[in-house]
């Protein structure tokens, strides 16, 4: 078993108009060392599924049904107290606006130190050495005076780079970075990802990174999730899913994806939009702008099944 | 060719306001240079790209040409009338022959009118036809944005992001204009929305003969809609050229390393990015000599004393680098 196994995950919103299925039966591996691409487009359900695994669902969500064991234990079978041992300790949360995700009335090393408490029996020396050693990880100038600092003194790039060295303070084995980069400018961009690629290999950390930037995927993940209305439609390492994608979905998306090396003025386009999560059409959930849908896609919804070694995909035209 | 639009050494500088403590006692942050001598002109019927980061200053020159903002320094010429002199009668005329589209549709169309009415609204302003023939074109405006005429009496909250964009690119386009300036017009969309907006901007384009000036951070998109790019670093444009010169070759260091960090949705070309090192500086502060030098990495000593001023290097290929006069280096 992997480092991380999610099985029949399903994440609901009840609301006044209905029941929103924000993820629908939903399978997810992760092991450890590996950089793991969840794609889709916003509203496909990829940043509800990265917090359901931290416990972190917002009101008035549930988890009616679905299994997510880490390192084999069913982390749904924990107690609250028992969750916060895990969060920031084993799995830690790199969100996208590092604004948001710091506290604006802390200096930066109380909110690193806060961290460090919660999961580490250190004296404060001690834990103001590790906070200072982790911000000089991710390349913060000057961290021993850093630390003194609070957050708007910094710009969006640095104040990431703080958001990951206070990811990274308890040693975690996976790290989700939900669009860690989607704030920042192209050359900042580079910056992060770099770092986060560094700090990966010289921890063997695993990276599960949602983002609706292809390109990111392309360049770090070895294997990648694609989500679609609540669902996964495919899963093939990074090669297969860009060479050979399976899913008239990705396909699509693979083939409108405005590209830099392209010579075309014209970009291809995919019609239609997502359909509304409350009121979910009967079969598959891409028919309806689907240019290869039959009858059967409009009745049954297809099943998850590997279609070749390691390939999964969730489509009636399953062999093409 | 005739050029639709010149501006002119522009300058817009942001002051503080001086607070009681500073008309005490003094002292004052040095104003911000959100655009520090700009100079380019956009030809008729073609589309401009302003290419940069966030705070080059890319939306400042849209907001000055439109006289959002008032100038600091420069001239703005559109059609040979220089905008920030002339009268509010006058600027009406001009704003028939001018429109903007935004960024984010859901903050730029008003969520308690309908559709119908934020469409004619520029009718109405510039008193154009009957009730019944603003109607008539409104309904003429949705159909050729790729909308309905059943959308007509509904609100925006009732549409997605990609429609609400149509609903902003029908406003634009209600009075005739001449030149469109479209800020990040598709950088809220998803992937495969931006491209179908990105094709009905080219398609009206083509029918009704529009300039553009384009603002945009992502030079994917850029590539694909602009004939000539300009490239904007801290407040002053460090190169322009025709689309296909600025990315096969590119000529300043900072176009170089904006177009390697853009990572390549083909996990066969491996990336070769330049990593830059730090932040942009602050615009208060621009640095000495170029203003890129403190993060350019082939940067000479002398870049950080001697400004290099835009060139002509190639066929309507202009760039500001030191680097550039060393033919050695080029």
């Amino acid at each position: 078993m992997g480092l991380l196994e999610v099985k029949n995950l399903e994440v609901i919103f009840p609301t006044l108009w209905g029941t929103v299925k924000a993820v629908h039966n939903v399978d997810l591996r992760q092991e450890a060392g590996e950089t793991v691409g969840l794609v889709g487009e916003s509203g496909a359900g990829k940043s509800m599924l990265g917090r359901s695994l931290m416990g972190l669902i917002p009101y008035p969500g549930q988890i009616p049904r679905g299994q997510i064991f880490w390192k084999g234990e069913d982390l749904r079978q924990k107690r609250e107290k028992e969750m916060r041992k895990i969060r920031s300790k084993e799995i830690a949360m790199v969100f996208q606006d590092p604004i948001s995700a710091l506290n604006p009335l802390k200096k930066i090393g109380d909110q690193l130190l806060e961290a460090v408490f919660l999961h580490q029996n250190l004296r404060k020396e001690e834990a103001m050495g590790l906070a200072i050693r982790r911000m000089g990880d991710v390349g913060i100038p000057r961290p021993e005076i850093s630390i003194q600092n609070f957050p708007h003194q910094y710009s969006g790039g640095m104040l990431q780079r703080i958001v990951i060295a206070l990811a990274l303070i308890n040693d975690p084995a996976l790290v989700i970075a939900d669009e860690p980069t989607t704030a920042l400018d192209v050359t900042i961009q580079a910056q992060i990802l770099q770092l986060l690629k560094d700090l990966q290999s010289a921890r063997k950390m695993s990276v599960l990174m949602i983002t609706h930037n292809l390109g990111i995927v392309a360049q770090f993940c070895s294997r990648i999730y694609v989500m679609y209305a609540g669902k996964m439609v495919e899963h093939a390492d990074t090669h297969t899913l860009f060479l050979r994608p399976l899913h008239p979905y990705t396909r699509g998306l693979l083939r409108s994806v405005i590209r830099l090396n392209q010579k075309t003025r014209r970009v291809e386009t995919m019609a239609g939009l997502m359909p509304d999560l409350i009121h979910m059409p009967p079969g598959c959930a891409f028919h309806s702008r689907c240019d290869q849908s039959r009858d059967v896609c409009l009745q049954e919804t297809p099943e998850w099944r590997e279609v070749e070694k390691e390939h999964w995909v969730a489509c009636h035209q399953k062999s093409r | 060719m005739e050029s639709i639009l010149e501006v002119h050494g522009v300058k817009k500088y942001f002051f503080d306001h001086r607070g009681l403590l500073e008309i005490v006692f003094g002292g004052m942050a040095p104003p911000v240079r959100a655009v520090d001598g700009v100079s380019f002109r956009v030809r008729k019927g073609e589309c401009l790209g302003l290419v940069g980061e966030s705070g080059c200053g890319k939306t400042t020159v849209a907001r000055l040409i439109l006289r959002i903002y008032d100038l600091t320094e420069g001239e703005i010429h559109f059609e040979g009338q220089d905008i920030h002199s002339l009268s509010r009668s006058e600027l009406k005329a001009i704003y028939q022959r001018v429109q903007i589209i935004f960024q984010d549709p859901r903050t730029s169309l008003d969520p308690r009118q309908k559709v119908a009415q934020i469409i004619g609204e520029p009718l109405e302003i510039h008193g154009k036809g009957s009730g019944k023939e603003r109607r008539d074109r409104v309904m003429e405006l949705l159909s050729l944005t790729g909308l309905s005429p059943v959308h007509a009496d509904r609100y925006p909250h009732e549409f997605s992001g990609g429609q609400q964009q149509r609903i902003a690119i029908a406003r634009a386009l209600a009075i005739d204009p001449a030149f469109v300036i479209c800020d990040e017009p598709v950088s809220a969309l998803d992937v495969s929305i931006q491209g179908q907006i990105l094709n009905l901007l080219m398609d009206l384009q083509e029918k009704f003969g529009l300039s553009y000036l384009f603002i945009t951070h992502d030079l994917a998109v850029a590539r694909h809609i602009c004939n000539r790019i300009g490239v904007m670093y801290l407040g002053k444009i460090m190169e322009v050229g025709e689309t296909e010169e600025i990315f096969d070759n590119p000529l300043h260091p900072y176009t170089r390393a904006l177009l390697s960090a853009i990572p390549h949705p083909d996990p066969e070309l491996a990336l070769q990015q330049i990593i830059l090192k730090g932040d942009p500086p602050d615009p208060r502060r621009p640095p000495q000599g170029c203003r890129f030098s403190g993060r350019c990495p082939e940067a000479l000593p002398e870049c950080a004393e001697m400004e290099p001023a835009l060139k002509e290097w190639e066929g309507g290929h202009t760039a500001a680098c030191l680097l550039l006069e060393k033919p050695m280096r080029r």
